[in-house]
């Protein structure tokens, strides 16, 4: 590893008070495993800066700190009026060794408006600006979407390793990984200034950089970021969800596709027949009226067995809607919480007052045929019930077609309001194709409007488009009966939101964790305490690998 | 290249019996036949027994490296690791025994698939020993229709595995399962009014029976043909003797059927566990290790873990984690094997 920013140099600023300190923190450097630092004194107001009086305390540092670390000479630049004209006159003075790289440290009080011409004028000379630590900075603080503009122009952001590790507080721990999820982070530095405080360390920022930045696949996957953003600018947006789904550090792995939509799927007859006037709109009402249909023999069907389907699409949901969340902003395992609790209580009396016990052991099909043969009044799937039942003619017991008595309705409100869970699909290559610029090409030509759209049409919109137009396609109006999966389709988040949908995310749902969760207090195996404390330790141990 | 050794009555060469390979060079004109004479060196060597021997063995050897000492070495430095699918190797590194200590310590399925393993295992075992005895005795028995009735017990046995468990899937079915049609319909003509019926794969303990039911159903048929193999090895004589001297059916079958059937029963019953340890379909076709993680096998929750989770070097820790209870079994066998050599 190789730390471009360290205030190394004893006696020339705020870094280390004496030379014993600075060869101690050679010492750290090397045994964090850094091979090369570049020692960047202050240039600023208060501190002057003098290249040649620096490289020969430089020299000194090399022969007192021994072979262990390659040292070289840079400067930790403020930006000034004053400093700005002394650069441009004589650049190399400041740059770090004999490159073109200069580190820029801005004001914490003012960030000049013509930031953005100074750069420009920084590159006209042959500079290549390195902004230093803009997370720490109060004024970009609030306003980071600056700091991307200025990526895109070419500036190159370097961000304080301890930021990452928490050491500068929650905003700047949150502006650094917002920036990383981005792609705006160019650099690490340490930044030290002493062997206490400020270190010269490395090693620990890096091991959580790469955590939110190493996607699963990312390594085997074509990046597609080029094709998915162009299809963006040409046809709008995509659907948030489809988008985190999709990406991962700034960079899309695959290419949004479409989206299997989920909502709940009833029988009109037996809720009236039970004397429900009207579709719950909370759970706490579901349970009250699904109590009724579950005694005149139709209970609401719901798998929580080991399926990626219909389990995930009724759990994650159901969750959110209480305010259980897998992860905090910053990744942290929140699963155990007053909310997870209230949303597993309440559960085992939804299970046990109105839900078909025989769920636990359903797979993906099982809802769709009990809901077809009478057995269920309501459940939470995909279109597949209602277009079985519409193109195979199915008929109800009094010999009617049984699809006029389908209709959809949302999830249930939980106190944290209404969600559901969309099934997104993608379409990814893998690097080992042989073929990757046609499979580009190909995808390409699919994702047209040409194409995808007849597509969906010829699904019976039995999925929808991952583009937001397509909310508005004339499909939904050839299938008006499928209408609520579209007036329902922004009501979702990630999976392992708070966080990000990272490979940790997708491993709690390959590992059932959250639907075990349930399942567990369904079955009555656990109370809801102890089911949440098992997820907990299943999330943390799955999130921390 | 077809490659023909022909013993000649060696005239030619006085060193006696001399093998000659016989070489068909197709390349040059089809059919002519180019003599190939050995040096002495070699046909000394070949005619060692010891070296021959060696060399026969090489192409088993070679199999048995390949696919089955290479992968397992490499599962088991793969369980070392932190090697995840699509990982390059530049990133894998060694990691101990941390795989294993975290399964041992901290994950909270992995106990749960040990205990349904020696469950499953034990239970299986023990019913398809019995039931395979049984079935046995009785097809010894029988004298008419004997080979149309073996075919039909080893049926459960020929069908591919993942075929009749979609089958039972269908038995097994809350709301269409034949078990339950037929209950509730001696429930509504005996007027005892509507019964859903157990919840074969919804409820953890019946889940956890129903695919032992099924590896049952599945296993018996090997266990009845092995032991009727058995059966027919022992000396009537025996029986005879034993009926003069007055001793009951009861008797005979403890005193000498059992005795007479006891070096299969050990290779069949080592057998069996082994593969029931190890079992894999029957599981993921039926619950995929649910409800709640209640049907959960080592190879369910290692093909989890790995293949579906991504996580290859803790799914490789799970799975040989059954390496010391699969190496005991075969020891124990390996021991009695060798004593009856003796």
């Amino acid at each position: 590893m190789i730390d471009i920013h360290c205030h190394l140099l004893p006696e020339v600023d705020d870094g280390p008070k004496s030379w014993d300190v600075a060869v101690e923190m050679c010492r750290m450097a090397a045994a964090d495993g850094i091979t090369h630092t570049v020692a960047t004194p202050h240039a600023s107001d208060r501190y002057a800066y003098d290249r040649a009086y620096l490289s020969g305390l430089l020299g000194e540092l090399r022969e007192k700190a021994g072979p262990i670390l390659e040292l070289s000479l840079g400067c930790d630049f403020h930006l000034s009026f004053e400093n700005l004209e002394r650069v441009l006159e004589r650049p190399h003075t400041y740059t770090i060794g004999e490159t073109n790289y200069l580190l820029i440290e801005l004001s914490n009080y003012s960030v000049p408006t013509q930031l953005t011409d100074c750069f420009r004028r920084l590159g006209d000379r042959g500079l290549t600006p390195i902004l230093t630590h803009p997370e720490r900075n109060p004024i970009l603080q609030q306003t980071p979407q600056r700091i991307l503009e200025w990526a895109e122009q070419g500036c190159l952001i370097q961000v304080t390793a301890s930021a990452l590790t928490g050491l500068w507080g929650e905003r700047p721990e949150i502006i650094a990984r917002w920036l990383l999820d981005r792609s705006a982070v160019h650099i690490l530095a340490s930044d030290a200034h002493d062997t206490k405080h400020r270190v010269p360390n490395l090693s620990a920022a890096r091991a959580v950089a790469e955590k939110i930045i190493g996607p699963e696949y990312a390594d085997a996957l074509v990046d597609v970021t080029d094709l998915c953003t162009a299809l963006e600018s040409k046809y709008g947006g995509y659907l948030d969800y489809c988008k985190r789904h999709a990406m991962l550090g700034g960079r899309f792995n695959a290419v949004p596709h479409t989206i299997v939509p989920n909502v709940y799927v009833v029988r009109n007859s037996y809720l009236k027949a039970a004397g429900t006037q009207h579709w719950p709109k909370t759970w706490e009402e579901l349970r009250r009226e699904g109590k009724k249909w579950k005694a005149a023999g139709h209970p609401i069907g719901q798998t929580v067995g080991h399926t990626f389907g219909d389990a995930v699409d009724f759990t994650y949901p159901y969750l959110w809607s209480f305010g259980a969340a897998e992860r905090d902003e910053k990744g942290r395992v929140t699963i155990g919480s007053k909310q997870t609790l209230e949303a597993l209580k309440f559960f085992k009396a939804l299970w046990d007052d109105a839900m078909d016990p025989a769920g636990a052991g359903w797979d993906d099909s099982n809802n769709n045929r009990a809901f077809l043969s009478g057995a269920i009044a309501a459940t939470n799937n995909a279109p597949s019930i209602y277009l079985t039942a519409s193109n195979q003619v199915i008929l109800d017991d009094n010999g009617d077609p049984l699809v006029n008595d389908i209709a959809h309705v949302s999830n249930p409100a939980g106190p944290a309001g209404v969600f559901h869970y969309h099934y997104t699909q993608q379409l990814a290559i893998p690097k080992y194709s042989k073929n990757v610029d046609a499979a580009k090409d190909f995808i390409r030509w699919l994702m047209e409007k040409d194409q995808l759209a007849k597509y969906l049409r010829r699904g019976q919109a039995y999925q929808a488009g991952a583009l937001k137009m397509y909310m508005k396609d004339l499909m939904w109006d050839m299938f008006p009966a499928l209408k609520p999966f579209r007036d329902h389709l922004l009501e979702m988040k990630n999976v392992g939101w708070k966080g990000e949908a990272d490979v940790g995310a997708a491993r709690v749902v390959q590992n059932y964790v959250l639907i075990d969760m349930l399942a567990n207090v369904a079955t009555g195996k656990m109370s809801p305490e102890e089911s949440m404390k098992w997820a907990e330790g299943q999330l943390k141990s799955i999130y921390a690998g | 290249m077809e490659e023909k050794v022909r013993e000649r009555a060696g005239k030619e060469v006085p060193h006696a019996g001399l093998p000659v390979a016989v070489e068909e060079s197709a390349a040059s004109s089809p059919g002519a036949i180019r003599t190939v004479r050995l040096s002495r060196r070699a046909v000394g060597l070949l005619e060692r027994q010891d070296v021959l021997g060696y060399l026969l063995m090489l192409p088993a050897a070679f199999i048995i490296f390949s696919f089955i000492a290479y992968p397992f070495g490499w599962g088991v430095w793969m369980s070392l690791t932190n090697k995840e699918v699509g990982m390059p190797w530049s990133r894998v590194s060694f990691i101990g025994l941390r795989n294993y200590v975290h399964l041992w310590t901290t994950d909270g399925v992995f106990w749960n698939a040990v205990r349904n393993s020696f469950v499953y295992t034990g239970i299986a075992t023990a019913v398809k020993w019995v039931l395979g005895i049984w079935l046995a005795v009785l097809l010894n028995r029988m004298v008419r229709f004997q080979r149309i009735v073996r075919a039909a017990v080893l049926l459960p046995w020929i069908i591919p595995t993942v075929l009749s468990t979609i089958a039972f899937l269908w038995i097994f079915d809350p709301d269409f399962s034949v078990i339950n049609w037929t209950l509730r319909w001696f429930y509504t003509k005996l007027g005892w009014g509507y019964v859903k019926g157990p919840l074969w794969l919804g409820d953890p303990t019946l889940a956890l029976m129903s695919v032992t039911f099924v590896n049952i159903w599945r296993g018996t048929p090997f266990y009845a043909i092995s032991f009727l193999a058995g059966l027919q090895t022992i000396d009537p004589d025996l029986y005879e003797a034993a009926a003069i001297d007055g001793a009951s059916g009861w008797q005979r079958f403890w005193h000498v059927t059992l005795p007479g059937i006891k070096p299969i029963t050990v290779v069949v019953i080592v057998f069996s566990i082994i593969v029931t340890f190890s079992d894999f379909q029957i599981v993921y076709v039926l619950t995929r290790g649910g409800p709640a993680n209640s049907t959960h096998l080592f190879a369910t929750y290692a093909y989890q873990i790995a293949m579906v989770g991504t996580r290859l070097g803790l799914g490789a820790a799970v799975s040989l984690f059954m390496f010391p209870v699969l190496a005991l079994v075969i020891i124990y066998q390996l021991v009695y094997l060798r004593r009856g050599q003796r």
